[in-house]
């Protein structure tokens, strides 16, 4: 199958996408999304548990922290 | 596309909402145009224009006025269209099942299911160059700016891409008429 070949079948086959302009306004969506506040990760919650944990039983370690900050 | 004026951008990068409005009446169709053409499903497209219009206003301040924004956020939305894709397939393998490569009605089922299977199994990454330079035949040059990378990238994508479909095709037993 030549590079042409396999070009036309793939215009021909893939469904026709309309690329006008969206239906509607999605300005209010994109202002939702800009007040909606991040859900942190589930990852920075476990860390920031863990760091907190490490701190309350060895409090020493703070400076330690504090100076890899 | 008209570049917006130096002043419009510095206050978008200063976080005046009223001139990130304004950038996205101005410049929204044209980004959306663009991701339509690699997600090919305006649903989709339209829930990738909100975040890619959101991670340009969360991004702003590494934004340079003195460059091009319809080419910065032609890019950003390359990138949210490819994380789309990802997420697609990931469902895909999940076997929730993905109809967003179905062929029209009329073309031969067996063809289009079989094309629509090897395009939705080529990695992300190839899949968006393969829509905009296989099928909507847009320039390498175009490509490679949306994208990031240099052309020899984009050409490289397009052979693999090229390579992979054809191989997948031929295996189905799909023929060109």
């Amino acid at each position: 199958m030549r590079d042409d070949e396999l070009r036309s079948l793939l215009r021909s086959a893939l469904r026709e996408v309309d690329v006008s302009e969206p239906g509607r306004d999605l300005w209010p969506r994109v202002v939702q999304r800009l007040d909606s506040r991040p859900v942190p990760h589930w990852i920075d919650l476990v860390l920031a548990a863990a760091v907190v944990t490490l701190l309350a039983i060895v409090p020493q370690w703070f400076f330690i922290l504090a100076y890899h900050l | 596309m008209a570049e917006p004026g130096r002043d419009l951008l510095r206050r978008f990068v200063d976080g005046d909402a009223s001139a990130f409005e304004a950038l996205f009446r101005e410049f929204s169709p044209e980004v959306f145009r663009w991701i339509v053409r690699i997600l090919r499903d305006r649903d989709a497209a339209e829930d990738a224009l909100v975040e890619t219009f959101w991670r340009a206003h969360r991004g702003r301040a590494r934004f340079d006025p003195a460059r091009s924004f319809g080419a910065w956020m032609r890019r950003i939305g390359t990138h949210v269209a490819v994380d789309a894709l990802k997420r697609r397939r990931k469902r895909r393998e999940e076997q929730i099942g993905d109809d967003r490569f179905t062929a029209p009605p009329a073309a031969d089922p067996h063809v289009a299911n079989a094309i629509a299977r090897a395009v939705a199994s080529l990695p992300p990454k190839l899949q968006a160059v393969a829509m905009l330079a296989l099928v909507d035949e847009q320039p390498y040059a175009e490509i490679a700016d949306a994208l990031g990378v240099p052309i020899g990238t984009v050409k490289s994508r397009v052979f693999r891409a090229t390579r992979a479909l054809r191989e997948q095709l031929m295996r189905a037993g799909v023929r060109p008429r």
